[in-house]
């Protein structure tokens, strides 16, 4: 079953990362990506009705040792929540814990995560300046949040399936 | 079925069984199932898997067995299938209804009247929504235009008339282009108006024709977790407000400045819609979702299909087996019976008819042991006495043959071999007439039974059920020992079996028919010699009487003719005396007088007589030292010893110079022998053997018989005369070619030996 919905992750397909790097700023290392990818019909209609959806992004960042496991120095998630208010026919996209934005079309609400906002995945102090670090991005649409009959449809249903890929990247921290 | 595979398939269902009633349990509860149902979902499948897997290999068990025709496995097999399908089909036909059901309640629940009705309430409640709106606006541009051009005080009392005119108004503010605040009032007078002020894009939509209008949620709802709880109705409308903002219409050559009301919405309207858009939104997503609802009942009830369909093929598995297993123990049983092995069967524990059939099974071949133990010791004992029977046949003297109703012949005894010198395997299973040596005796046989027949036919000799006859049987030619055999033979018919048999038996009775003779002999010669002797003293004495009365009176050459006449007849009268006498003597030897007797003293004595000691002697004494004394009369054992050395010597006589030289070894030695009552007993033997020529076979059977020869000169009488007294001292004597087939041997056994070499013996 694990290796089931690894495969499925694997194989999905539908959002692309264009671009992530990581810059260090004075509060800490910042996530800067950008993404593409459209709304498959189906989740198109859902978001319509009114059904929220929600956008995780997966970050890690390990450094390779070689008498012992990797360091797993950063893992950290966030979460987008994109919904329609069916009443004022209002877009809202909100990351968990910090102020909602409200759009008026749908390609805003879309735009406002395809480019997200410099992200802090970590403190000042989480990574060794001079060390090299693997990367690995992904984002994908958050099944966990759908309610349960949801999530039984996106098992098979490529209609409620959107992923990127795994990106690894190098990153030497400043 | 391995007791391991028993195990995996019970524990196997158990698990099932727990995982189903805790999927049935996650689709009711939400939180649970939402980090729950993959894994459980995942954990369901391997077990069915496994139970799969498990089912596989009992059938797979069950097919080889099935295929190698192993006892069991067509009785299993049926009881398998009839479990299985009355553990599936209603397994099957529950799962068809309920997947209907599931299928078809689903497609009811959403219904187009619902999303119909649902989507004119949110329209309704959107329309009002528009109207307040567009009150609102109007409002805004009634008030924008008397403010337009004023500035201080009047701005204030404007914006305060505005708040006080509408009905359920919050806040009236009027800010310059830049958003920053002129002037505002508000209805809650804590109200921190700096802190509600138009976003430049508010600012940038007013500026346009018709102004900035929206609706708004009012407090900004923080992001919640889509698994939170969700915010009431009642927050929700304490929330909702109006928010217009439209450019305040100044003469030309001022700054812009924009107005901005904001008005509460009605809590009736507001918590209506509140619930509506609610209702909507929740309506939507149960009918986006009604795909993977259905298919999340359907998986369930398949899993539980899978399930039970496996579980209940395990139990019938267990079940079949335990079924079958008294039966497999019973049918075990009669093969093992049926091969001989009548050891009991491990019974079934049972109190059922099953438990009591193996019972009654056991005590069955408990009974058959006893009866196949009795029967084999009635076959052992019938074995026996046929052994018995067989053996007693085999070692009698006479010969046995039995014939069926063809004249074929069934059986026969080693003394047939012996008397008819014909071999006993060859008769076997032959007509007795067609076997080579015996058509004499076969046609004799047959005619006796035929001569039998008629007589019975006839009616006569009743009680006669066998007939008795003396067969003469000519020795064949070619054969050394060409005497003829007489036998007396018995023949009586044999009921055998459900035809009619013949029994032959007979003996040898030769030898009988020899002694006969000679007793016969002994009568003529005792007789003759009696009626001969008689007359002979006169002749002699006439004679006499004639010679001396005329050889005086006549004339010298008569006188010659008569002496020699008279020296004739006297001679020859003592010649026939003599001849008479032996004759007599043979017929009539006085019985012997037995007295201890050492033969080698007398051998010895004897041999004084015909050794000369000066190494040409033919004869070689071979003389066995503390020889036992004999009973026996020294007088005629002298006479025997002379007899068979005269023998010995007449054989050698007319030898040629080419041949070996002549050789007589007299051997005497102690025998020890069984007697018929079982005590060892001694006796002592005496031969005498020669290289002569050897008995003439026409001789050798006859050669006891009186005046038998083969000398020129001989009365025939030397023989039988040893015999004779052989007998009269109750010994043994035998005459036979040697071996090598160079002259002959004749062996004396003196069984009575004296009383105190007996002793000495002892």
């Amino acid at each position: 079953m694990l290796a089931f919905t690894c495969a499925t992750a694997q194989a999905a397909e539908g959002i692309e990362i264009t671009r992530a790097s990581i810059e260090a700023s004075d509060d800490g290392y910042r996530l800067s990506s950008a993404y593409a990818f459209d709304l498959t019909p189906g989740l198109e209609q859902a978001i319509q009705h009114g059904v929220a959806l929600s956008f995780t992004t997966e970050i890690e960042l390990t450094r390779p040792r070689w008498w012992w496991t990797d360091d797993h120095a950063v893992s950290s998630r966030r979460t987008v929540k994109l919904s329609y208010d069916v009443l004022f026919r209002v877009y809202h996209v909100s990351v968990l814990g910090s102020i909602q934005q409200n759009f008026d079309t749908l390609d805003d609400a879309l735009l406002a995560i395809r480019r997200p906002a410099r992200w802090l995945i970590a403190p000042k102090g989480a990574l060794k300046p001079g060390e090299t670090y693997n990367v690995t991005l992904r984002m994908f649409m958050d099944r966990d949040f759908l309610s349960k009959p949801l999530q039984v449809d996106a098992f098979n249903n490529s209609d409620w399936r959107l992923a990127s890929h795994k990106k690894t990247f190098t990153y030497r921290a400043e | 079925m391995i007791r391991a595979l028993r195990y995996a398939l019970v524990i196997g269902s158990a698990i099932a069984s727990i995982l189903l009633f805790l999927l049935a349990s996650a689709s009711s509860n939400t939180g649970f199932f939402a980090h729950d149902f993959t894994w459980l979902f995942g954990m369901i499948l391997g077990v069915a898997g496994a139970l799969f897997v498990l089912v596989l290999v009992a059938f797979w068990r069950l097919y080889s067995r099935y295929k190698a025709g192993k006892f069991g496995s067509r009785l299993m097999v049926r009881l398998m299938v009839l479990f299985t399908s009355v553990g599936i089909l209603p397994g099957l036909v529950v799962f068809m209804v309920s997947v209907q059901f599931v299928s078809h309640s689903i497609e009811s629940w959403f219904d187009v009247k619902i999303e119909a009705a649902l989507d004119s309430g949110l329209n309704l409640s959107r329309a009002a929504l528009d109207e307040a709106l567009a009150d609102l606006s109007a409002n805004a541009g009634t008030v924008a235009a008397t403010l337009a051009g004023q500035g201080g005080q009047d701005v204030s009392s404007i914006l305060k008339r505005a708040l006080d005119d509408g009905d359920g108004m919050q806040s009236a503010v009027l800010v310059d282009a830049g958003g920053k605040l002129v002037a505002g009032t508000a209805e809650d007078l804590r109200t921190d108006l700096a802190a509600d002020l138009p976003t430049p894009q508010m600012l940038k939509q007013a500026a346009m024709p018709g102004g900035y209008a929206r609706p708004e949620g009012g407090i900004e709802d923080d992001f919640r977790e889509a698994h939170g709880d969700q915010p009431s109705a009642l927050d929700a409308a304490t929330g909702l407000r109006l928010r217009v903002v439209v450019a305040v219409p100044e003469p030309p050559g001022m700054a812009p400045r924009y107005l901005q009301l904001t008005q509460a919405v009605p809590v009736n309207l507001a918590s209506n819609a509140a619930v509506l858009s609610t209702a909507y939104r929740e309506y939507q997503e149960r009918f986006a979702a009604r795909t993977g609802l259905r298919k999340m009942y359907i998986g369930t009830l398949i899993l539980t299909l899978l399930l039970a369909i496996f579980s209940a093929t395990g139990a019938s598995f267990l079940i079949a087996g335990n079924l079958a297993q008294p039966l497999l123990v019973l049918a075990e049983g009669t093969r093992a019976v049926a091969e001989g092995d009548l050891s009991p069967r491990p019974i079934v524990e049972t109190n059922d008819e099953l438990g009591t059939l193996t019972q009654s099974f056991n005590a069955m071949t408990g009974q058959l042991f006893e009866a196949r133990s009795a029967v084999e010791r009635n076959r052992a004992a019938l074995e026996s006495a046929k052994a018995h029977l067989e053996s007693v046949l085999a070692n009698m003297s006479a010969g046995v043959i039995v014939m069926d109703a063809d004249g074929v012949v069934v059986n026969s005894n080693d003394a047939v071999h012996r008397i008819l010198q014909v071999d006993v395997a060859s008769l076997a299973g032959r007509p007795l007439d067609e076997i080579e040596g015996l058509e004499v005796f076969a046609g004799a046989v047959t005619r006796a039974f035929s001569a039998q027949s008629a007589q019975s036919a006839a009616g006569r000799g009743r009680g006669r059920a066998h007939w008795q006859q003396q067969i003469e049987i000519p020795r064949r030619a070619g054969t050394d020992d060409g005497h003829d055999l007489t036998l007396l033979a018995r023949g009586s018919r044999l009921p055998v079996g459900a035809g009619s048999g013949f029994i032959v038996v007979f003996d040898d009775i030769s030898d009988v028919i020899s002694a006969q003779r000679s007793v016969a002999w002994g009568e003529v010669a005792r007789r003759l010699a009696h009626e001969i002797k008689n007359p002979l003293t006169p002749i002699q004495l006439s004679a006499e009487r004639l010679q001396m009365k005329l050889v005086d009176r006549v004339d010298p050459d008569a006188a010659a003719l008569v002496n020699k006449a008279t020296d004739t007849i006297v001679s020859q009268v003592a010649a026939m005396k003599r001849m008479v006498d032996d004759f007599r003597d043979y017929a009539r030897t006085p019985p012997a007088v037995l007295a201890p007797l050492d033969l080698n003293d007398l051998i010895d004595e004897i041999l004084h007589l015909y050794l000369a000691e000066d190494g040409s002697d033919v004869i070689h004494p071979v003389l066995q030292p503390g020889l036992p004394k004999v009973m026996g009369d020294a007088t005629q054992l002298r006479q025997v010893i002379h007899n068979l050395l005269q023998n010995a010597q007449d054989a050698l006589a007319d030898r040629t110079a080419q041949d070996e030289p002549p050789r007589v070894d007299v051997v005497t030695e102690t025998i020890h022998y069984v007697g018929a009552d079982g005590c060892t007993g001694t006796a002592v033997r005496l031969a005498i053997v020669d290289n002569g020529p050897g008995f003439a076979p026409k001789i050798l059977s006859r050669a006891f018989e009186p005046y038998v020869t083969s000398k020129a000169r001989g009365t025939g009488l030397g023989l039988p005369m040893v015999k004779k007294i052989i007998d009269e001292h109750g010994g043994r004597i035998d005459v036979a070619n040697r071996t090598d087939g160079t002259g002959a041997s004749v062996s004396i056994l003196l069984l009575k030996l004296a009383p105190e070499a007996n002793l000495a013996e002892a």
